[in-house]
């Protein structure tokens, strides 16, 4: 029970604090405003990088119309970035990759969450904590064997070998995440579906899956945003300019910027980036702050 | 793996242990044994797809790379070449190594200590803000950004004629403009920035923790005239103790993980200045960073093994010191 008010009050927030009345001193007023100015930072540098998307590369950087808007939009720009500077096919790349990776990551670690956290088995416990372990092991320590293994079997370069690596990537978090979900449902119904003749794997895909509806969302949603912005693996082990997903792609428009001063397309780029994300901070914030702050808050 | 040592068991739950199954639990239910035999025959058929998407591609690759750290190896086609520690050794001696150790300690410390400040003042005032939701959200927001796209932004704002400079010469403070992105004020660029970026996700976590505070802890303070800081140090703070280590923790992971936002801040050159190399940056020059990669397998499997050792030393160490009595409320 205390878990599932947990996740509620995690997902909806405030649920006491409303009444509070502001009590009078310099500090609430100062930090007020420190907060506000840091809130209009974040806001202004996102709009900044917008208007700049739109403007004459030229300008951008210019002495005198640093400060100006546009007098007309450069659409162009984001033909530039989207078709001569390949961010198209990065985009395509990266929706690939992040959708196959992420759904099959969820896919996998369900079942396996669900047996984690409600079969009474001996390794449950210690596989567990294994899993957790998972979520601490940087890259650093497993990326030299995968690379030569890579090579070895000529994944290098490739989209598949990369989704297969973000699969495992974020299994350990999927598992870890999940496994509090199907904790925090109730023992009862599985017993009642029992009770009914219901198959383990029925009373799974039936009835334990359409509850752990939420949980399922929130892992996926927060796979998605990971692997959406995920650069260092490619950066190890993709070359080939075919295969960049947006980061890699961005980091070669910015090294080519430094050189053409095709700065308009570099900050088109960027929103092409960024959109995605705040879509779905906007239409799926919820899921992300409850899956950031689900581990914290236990 | 189905070990009998490997979890504690009261002896009273061994004598009903019989082979591969384990039931009643710690906490026995009723009727819970209906779906036993069943579940335990589907145990591993459901557990395995994940685990070995994880065993073969991050367990087994971290053992590999303790073994190649060993060695002298420049990849595939190389003949490997046993040294023991020398890879080890060669790193301690090496000034380019240390200086990149103790920019990424310097990161964990210095930003960590400024994100968890700022992060607990700010929950505090948001606790009692009005739009707080709001200013959460944008706070957040900056840390669901890729980090290669932080660094571009803030190009604009960064650059000689970006934004700061701009308007410090307009205000004549023309003596505090900088380089920021040249070599020798990198690393405060990068310390700042990583603070920027990573507040607002401590923030979340904190809130998290103090919206489970039920009111009438605040409102007896109120009443026995406390002042923000004895209501942050006898209320949020106890209360909020199993978050802080949590996030702590969380904190030390990501800290290590710092790497694209370096890379893309030096965009412009071969590879980061010396000032600003992490562990993470030197290991991926090591090996297959830069335009001509130099493939050095070992040294760069020790870094990553030295890196893990350093993320478990500092997660046990924040366990030991923050283990305190778990207050129920």
């Amino acid at each position: 029970m205390r878990s599932i008010e947990r996740i509620r009050s995690v997902g909806r927030g405030s649920i006491n604090s409303e009444a509070a009345p502001l009590t009078k001193g310099p500090y609430k007023l100062v930090a007020a405003v420190m907060i506000w100015i840091w809130v209009a930072f974040n806001a202004l540098l996102l709009i900044w990088v917008a208007v700049a998307s739109v403007k004459g590369s030229t300008d951008i950087f210019s002495q005198a119309r640093a400060f100006n808007l546009p007098s007309a939009p450069q659409w162009g720009n984001y033909v530039a970035a989207w078709v001569d500077s390949s961010i198209g096919r990065a985009f395509f790349n990266t929706v690939a990759v992040t959708a196959a990776s992420s759904i099959i990551a969820v896919l996998i670690s369900a079942p396996a969450a669900y047996a984690l956290s409600r079969f009474q088995t001996r390794a449950a416990s210690p596989l567990t904590s294994l899993f957790a372990i998972g979520m601490g092991i940087p890259l650093q320590a497993t990326i030299i064997p995968i690379f030569v293994a890579y090579q070895a079997v000529g994944l290098i370069n490739s989209l598949v070998g990369l989704s297969i690596l973000y699969i495992a990537v974020q299994t350990p978090l999927t598992v870890f995440l999940l496994t509090g979900f199907f904790r925090s449902l109730p023992f009862e119904l599985e017993e009642a579906a029992a009770i009914d003749g219901a198959s383990v794997l029925r009373s799974f895909g039936q009835i334990m899956l359409p509850l752990a509806r939420p949980g399922l969302i929130t892992a996926l949603t927060l796979n998605i945003v990971f692997l959406w912005n995920e650069t260092a693996l490619v950066l190890y082990l993709v070359q080939d300019d075919t295969r960049f997903t947006l980061g890699r792609s961005l980091l070669n428009l910015a090294t080519v910027a430094t050189y053409t001063s095709n700065w308009g397309a570099l900050f088109a780029g960027c929103v092409i980036v960024v959109v995605p994300v705040l879509l779905t901070y906007i239409l799926l914030g919820r899921h992300i702050v409850e899956g950031m702050t689900l581990g914290a808050a236990k | 793996m189905t070990n009998r040592t490997t979890e504690s068991n009261t002896a009273a739950q061994d004598r009903t242990a019989t082979a591969g199954t384990r039931w009643p639990s710690r906490r026995p239910r009723p009727g819970h044994g209906l779906l036993g035999n069943q579940r335990n025959r589907l145990f591993w058929p459901f557990v395995l797809p994940a685990l070995a998407f994880y065993a073969v591609l991050m367990l087994a690759p971290t053992v590999v790379t303790v073994w190649i750290s060993l060695n002298k190896w420049r990849a595939q086609g190389d003949p490997m070449e046993f040294v023991g520690a020398r890879n080890y050794v060669s790193l301690y001696t090496s000034d380019t190594f240390r200086t990149a150790f103790w920019n990424t300690l310097d990161i964990l410390v210095v930003c960590g200590v400024a994100i968890f400040v700022i992060a607990f003042a700010m929950t505090i005032a948001l606790r009692e803000m009005r739009g707080r939701r709001a200013a959460r959200s944008m706070l957040f927001f900056p840390y669901l950004i890729s980090p290669v796209v932080i660094a571009i932004g803030l190009g604009l704002v960064l650059d000689p004629s970006g934004i700061l400079d701009r308007g410090l010469n307009a205000v004549n403070l023309a003596s505090l403009a900088k380089q920021w992105l040249a070599p020798e004020h990198i690393f405060f660029t990068l310390v700042v920035t990583v603070i920027w970026v990573s507040t607002g996700f401590y923030v979340l976590l904190l809130m998290a923790g103090v919206e489970r505070i039920p009111q009438y802890f605040y409102e007896d303070s109120d009443l026995a005239g406390a002042n923000v800081w004895q209501k942050f140090r006898h209320v949020t703070l106890p209360l909020t103790w199993d978050v802080v280590t949590v996030a702590a923790i969380l904190w030390v992971i990501n800290a290590f993980k710092i790497f694209e936002l370096i890379v893309a801040f030096s965009t412009l050159g071969d590879a980061p200045p010396l000032q600003a190399r992490t562990l993470a940056v030197e290991q991926y020059y090591m090996t297959v960073g830069g335009r001509i990669p130099v493939y050095d397998m070992g040294r760069g499997a020790a870094v990553g093994i030295l890196t893990l050792l350093l993320v478990a030393v500092c997660v046990v160490l924040i366990r030991r010191l923050m283990r305190r009595e778990r207050i129920e409320f």
